[in-house]
């Protein structure tokens, strides 16, 4: 079983069924039979036919692949808008008091911190972060999600998510924090300056607007944390689409080695360098 | 379906979307009726950050 951290982790909720609805299947289908002719070999197969949410890193490591093209339709093209990321090298992300981060600075109005994992920052800033943890706990059952998803308790996760639906679906992430008791207690100040100092190169206030049950969804997973950034730039992705064999293809008869063991390859390489290399032809 | 990008236009039987779905209805110009109302409405609510 892959890591709960894995690159791209995510959960799907149906989002087609309302409020009332999402806990009415949530425990009950473990003690169902199984549908027959569905897969009985792994976990998240059972799970992603029975129910939701399902862990999508089971998913997408199932040795048949995410899915498959119809044999009528094999040797056509596809269109692929975006990318899986996938057979890239990747790094941690020096996200700000990370350790890929030796020296980290905080400018807030107008005045520089420079701080590092062994350095102390001013008081206020861990009062900011104590506030954003307690706010979170108070209405979002954090460490509960937290050890849920940790120990894959998938009824758990749902019997959480279910109950915040209805109560927070219209509520803003910024009206979340405003209404908060960790934060309404404090001085505008520290929301504004929670605001400023978010992940990656951006802060959390740009996504003020956006639904809370979103940002529930990026904090439960810590997707601000422990991010990768990809080794040698995002072209490895379209890179490796276009070059990538897998091992058991179905249609076409070699799979190209990959990495290249040789020079590396065009920068866009046409249909004649795959002809040449692995004898894979396009339509 | 027709996929229209920098080296011009092909038709596809199908076409896997894996980007953020808010791009459909931001920057990549999407004709309208490929999705329900429903279903635009959805993919505006859920969209990632």
């Amino acid at each position: 079983m892959p890591a709960r951290k894995s690159f791209s982790p995510t959960w799907t909720t149906p989002s087609s069924a309302k409020p009332g609805q999402t806990s009415a299947t949530s425990t009950t289908s473990t003690s169902n039979p199984d549908p027959p002719g569905k897969c009985h070999e792994h976990k998240a197969c059972h799970d992603a036919d029975s129910r939701l949410p399902f862990p999508y890193d089971e998913y997408l490591q199932h040795p048949s692949g995410p899915g498959s093209i119809p044999e009528a339709a094999h040797g056509t093209e596809v269109a692929v808008i975006g990318a899986e990321i996938a057979g890239v090298d990747s790094a941690p992300f020096p996200n700000p008091m990370d350790a890929a981060s030796p020296s980290p600075v905080v400018e807030l109005g107008g005045e520089q911190y420079y701080a590092s994992t062994s350095g102390k920052l001013p008081p206020f800033f861990q009062e900011v972060a104590d506030a954003w943890e307690h706010g979170l706990e108070e209405r979002a059952e954090y460490a509960a999600m937290q050890q849920a998803i940790t120990d894959r308790d998938y009824a758990t996760i749902k019997r959480i998510w279910a109950g915040l639906v209805p109560v927070l679906d219209d509520t803003s992430f910024s009206n979340y924090l405003a209404n908060s008791k960790a934060f309404s207690d404090l001085p505008y100040q520290y929301r504004e300056a929670f605001g400023q100092i978010g992940f990656g190169s951006g802060g959390w206030d740009v996504s003020f607007p956006n639904a809370i049950l979103e940002i529930f969804r990026v904090v439960y997973m810590e997707c601000e944390n422990n991010q990768r950034r990809i080794l040698g730039g995002a072209r490895g992705i379209t890179d490796g689409l276009w070059n990538h064999g897998p091992e058991n293809m179905v249609h076409w008869p070699k799979a190209l080695p990959w990495p290249p063991s040789t020079a590396a390859p065009p920068a866009v390489p046409s249909p004649g360098f795959i002809e040449q290399q692995g004898g894979r032809n396009r339509p | 379906m027709t996929i229209t990008d920098a080296e011009g236009s092909r038709d596809y039987a199908a076409v896997i979307v894996t980007c953020h779905k808010w791009l459909l209805s931001t920057e990549i110009d999407t004709e309208e009726n490929l999705f329900s109302p429903e279903q635009w409405m959805a993919m505006r609510r859920i969209h990632y950050l």
